[in-house]
């Protein structure tokens, strides 16, 4: 079911956080020509007019930001499209604490905090994903479990399309997008995100690969690598026994085509893929005698 | 004058007053009495009975009718402070207590555990996106100090530049973006709007500098994500975020450093691409000084309560960071010579008072309480003293082990048991952050303990930077604007607005240890030093640790290596120091404390019109 395209000069940006080092959103704020701001002056030819909801951004805090939360979810409000950054926990890891559930961006005032129990991430998300345009995961954690779920991080995490489904749709008609990298750069996520407006305008459709990744940014196979070193590393790297992950580092660099990973001699540890730390992470050691 | 163990504790006064550890006259840490059992298993029983009485305080005022608590719980996320609840009285107008709630599991320590050592440097950047560097650069320390290793100076020079980068991209967010429209037009409409008519009536008395005429004018441009100054702020973020990534490659989990060098290739025009940067963000420091240091006293004038928002005793925090090239050698033997040649010196302050600037007191001094915490009691101590036979307690980090209680789970719960044995009660456990404490104290961190332990510490590490009487004077050089002096005064007290100016001071004190940074880098490239590693090779055996400091403030990562395995990481970042809640003595955490002493000074009728704004000030006082 595709939504009108006229109604969509106005479209809200939803971002939840789950476990995560908030890198995504510094990652997104980073990225400029276009960046957040031009969106939300609505300065981007045929992109809409965006209003940021977002934990720690908006301007909305306390019962206010939850009111917008509610009139999305009950779909009474504009369009919106949400984001996902970190991974969902699938048991509460804390027993009596409050946190991994959404009260409120900034406080609440309540007669009694015992009795307060406030709906989880999952169940907002749940809420939010039926109503949503479209619905993207930025990083890896909300695209694949990430760090959280690497081996030996005794939590128990889903990604965004595991919890709503491989077969999940938005209104828009689009899958769950996954914008994978610990961190992408901002550009891709911005990039992305016009494409997608673009796609719910029905001016253009959107392009995911396999991986429901834009394809024509992470189409560029590189090789995790160490860094460079000054030092003879203990073996030569035969690369055609090496694998490769999709990223659009190599083109993009990090930031306004500024550095970027093993462009400038850095390592690339793989970050794009599903279980980096425990599967390519051996493969970008600076020390010789482990190589 | 200098023993092995570095410099002598300043003066001749305590170092610890808690912890039973003294010095001998060659400057050596020793326990108080060697023939006391377990010397450090005490509780301060005189903060137990303050503790007591505020609980009973709160259980009494549970009746009237203006009780309420207010909850703040932004979403789960390791960055996002964690869930506090405060109960106040809005009848009376007053906070009656706050406890630190929730916040969250960290995975970083238990991932890198069992995995290679270089790997730390890599999943510990993960810990959080706006101190990736900090984090990479506090692993790469602790790999150097367990294995020896030095890197090339203009490797070092390098790390400095992108950690200025990092430090004045977080601060510029956290003052435009986080804290600044605390302080904006439409926050004041709200909540007094009488103090926003003085301001639109009040002058701004830096309008030569910063072009604002008015106070109002000030909080106008402060409206988030709409306002000027906040505009300005994102886009002066990028160009600190450029710095970061000229030099780590990228802004967010720099991925070029390693222990003993790193990977760029460092070239006169990655330098020149430098200096256009650090010279516009100079720029930007000039102005956003002399617009907090007019916002915060027309503040203090038009609402004398505003002194008293989130105060704290000074207990201060900094382990320093910016390496000087010329003395870092990496190793724990020296690390009290090379601390103390730090751009930014380490050190600790009790209540206004300095009590060491020796990174080796800052390091025994620390132990981690996890009373209030989801995590058991550990059963053994693996180190009685540090390599310098300095005693160390069963808690200190390279002691800790990470046991998280998971609901599922079923590690047995000592310190409980403990605590009923002794006949008193078991404390629910609240949170995800261990307490971590320095001779007992909450030790506040972050930009307001930098500039304030590098007041009391007289070192002038930095050509541009002087220690004067009382305060700082930043010497920044013309670029766009005209050069300009910024002074910072030791503030009264440590409190809400002084954590913002300290904030402000930070980037035109970080942006000329930059500069100064730079003009080194081009030395090094004139002699031909252009070498960026040195061969990083760990013994089987070691131990290390790791001292840096991020935006937030203090950062320590502490390793231990066996057969070329990590078996144990311990990470402390700022959030810990910050944003925990009771140790073992129920000393309140900073963020529980400066609630405490917050006025309400916001209009209200009834509970409806609480905004909480006064709390939401405290709370982001402590930088990102």
């Amino acid at each position: 079911m595709q939504s009108e395209p006229e109604s969509l000069d106005e479209v809200s940006l939803i971002w939840m956080t789950g476990i995560g080092c908030n890198g995504c959103t510094l990652a997104m704020l980073e990225a400029s020509d276009p960046g957040i701001d031009d969106l939300i002056f609505g300065n981007v030819p045929d992109a809409p007019r965006v209003t940021l909801i977002h934990p720690e951004l908006s301007m909305e805090s306390g019962a206010q930001y939850l009111g917008l939360l509610e009139r999305a979810a009950s779909g009474t409000s504009a369009p919106f499209v949400l984001v996902l950054e970190g991974a969902l926990p699938v048991d509460l890891p804390n027993p009596g604490g409050v946190s991994h559930v959404i009260t409120a961006a900034a406080g609440e005032v309540t007669e009694s905090p015992s009795t307060f129990s406030p709906p989880t991430l999952a169940l907002w998300i749940e809420r939010l994903a039926a109503r949503a345009e479209a619905v993207i995961a930025i990083g890896s954690c909300a695209s694949w479990g990430g760090i959280p779920a690497s081996s030996g991080s005794a939590l128990h995490v889903q990604s965004l399309s595991d919890l709503l489904g491989h077969h999940y749709v938005s209104r828009g008609g689009l899958p769950v997008v996954n914008i994978p990298g610990c961190a992408p750069p901002g550009q891709v996520f911005i990039e992305t995100l016009i494409y997608v407006f673009l796609h719910l305008k029905q001016f253009v459709p959107l392009d995911l690969d396999e991986e429901r990744r834009p394809r024509w940014l992470y189409r560029h196979n590189v090789y995790p690598l160490p860094p460079r070193v000054e030092y003879p590393p203990a073996v030569g790297f035969d690369l055609s026994q090496r694998p490769t992950v999709g990223c659009p580092v190599p083109v993009t660099g990090w930031v306004r085509n500024i550095g970027g990973c093993t462009k400038v001699g850095g390592s690339c540890i793989g970050c794009t893929e599903r279980d980096f730390v425990d599967r390519f992470l051996a493969l970008a050691r600076p020390d010789p005698a482990l190589n | 004058m200098h023993s092995r163990h570095g410099r002598q504790p300043a003066g001749d006064h305590l170092v610890f007053r808690s912890l039973p550890i003294q010095f001998d006259s060659y400057g050596r840490a020793q326990l108080r009495d060697e023939d006391v059992p377990e010397p450090f298993d005490f509780v301060i029983e005189a903060r137990r009975q303050r503790a007591r009485q505020r609980e009973q305080f709160v259980e009494q005022s549970r009746g009237r009718a203006g009780f309420r608590h207010f909850v703040i719980n932004p979403q789960g996320s390791t960055t996002i402070p964690p869930g506090i609840i405060v109960a106040l009285d809005l009848d009376q107008r007053r906070i009656l207590d706050a406890q630190a709630e929730g916040g969250e599991y960290s995975p970083q320590e238990l991932v890198i555990i069992n995995r290679k050592p270089s790997d730390a440097v890599t999943i510990s950047a993960r810990t959080r996106g706006g101190a990736g560097g900090a984090h990479t650069i506090a692993a790469s320390l602790a790999l150097e100090m367990a294995g020896g290793i030095t890197p090339p100076p203009l490797a070092i020079i390098t790390r400095n530049l992108g950690s200025c980068g990092e430090m004045i991209a977080e601060c510029i967010r956290h003052l435009s973006l986080h804290t600044g429209p605390d302080y904006s037009e439409e926050v004041f409409a709200r909540s007094s709007p009488a103090i926003l008519e003085v301001a639109r009536r009040t002058p701004a008395p830096g309008a030569a500098i910063h072009g604002y005429d008015s106070i109002g004018d000030i909080l106008q441009a402060f409206n988030r994500l709409r306002g000027e100054l906040c505009l300005e702020g994102l886009r002066h973020f990028r160009i600190a975020s450029e710095v970061t990534t000229l030099v780590f490659g990228r802004s967010i989990h720099p991925t070029t450093l390693f222990p003993g060098g790193n990977g760029i290739q460092a070239s006169r025009e990655t330098f020149n691409l430098l200096l256009g940067r650090v010279t516009a963000l100079l720029d930007y420091a000039k102005k956003i000084s002399a617009v907090w240091d007019d916002l915060i006293e027309f503040l203090y004038e038009a609402d004398p309560r505003f002194r008293r928002l989130g105060e704290l005793p000074a207990n201060l925090i900094s382990v320093g960071l910016w390496e000087d090239p010329e003395t870092y050698d990496g190793s724990y033997a020296n690390c009290n010579e090379w601390g103390a040649r730090r751009l930014s010196t380490p050190g600790a302050i009790v209540n206004g008072e300095k009590r060491t600037d020796r990174l080796t007191d800052l390091n025994i001094g620390i132990e981690e309480f996890v009373d209030s915490a989801h995590y058991a009691e550990w059963q053994t101590a693996r180190f009685s003293a540090d390599p310098l036979s300095s005693p160390l307690s069963p808690r200190h980090p390279w002691n800790r082990e990470t046991l998280p209680l998971f609901a599922n789970a079923s590690h047995s719960d000592t310190a409980a048991d403990k605590i009923s044995a002794s006949g008193g009660d078991a404390r629910r456990r609240h949170t995800w952050l261990s307490a971590p404490r320095w001779d007992r104290e909450a030790m506040e961190c972050g930009p307001l303990a930098r500039l304030w332990v590098n007041a009391l510490n007289v070192y002038n590490n930095c050509e541009f930077i002087d220690v004067v009487r009382g305060g700082l004077e930043i010497n920044i050089p013309k670029g766009q604007q005209e050069a300009r002096r910024l002074l910072w005064r030791i503030p009264e007290r440590s409190n809400a607005l002084e954590r913002n100016r300290a904030a402000a001071c930070q980037i035109g004190y970080a942006g000329m240890v930059a500069y100064a940074s730079l003009l080194r880098a081009f030395d090094c490239l004139r002699h031909g030093e252009t070498q960026m590693s040195n061969p990083f090779m760990l013994p089987a055996r070691s131990i290390g640790a790791g001292f840096w400091e991020s935006a937030g403030g203090a950062l320590t990562h502490h390793v231990v290596v066996r057969n070329q395995q990590i078996t144990n990481y311990q990470i402390i970042p700022p959030s810990e120091w910050i944003f925990s809640s009771r140790d073992a003595s129920e000393t309140p955490g900073v963020i529980e404390a400066a609630i405490h002493n917050t006025p309400l000074t916001e209009d209200f009728t009834n509970s409806e019109d609480f905004t909480g704004i006064d709390i939401l000030r405290v709370l982001r006082s402590f930088a990102p």
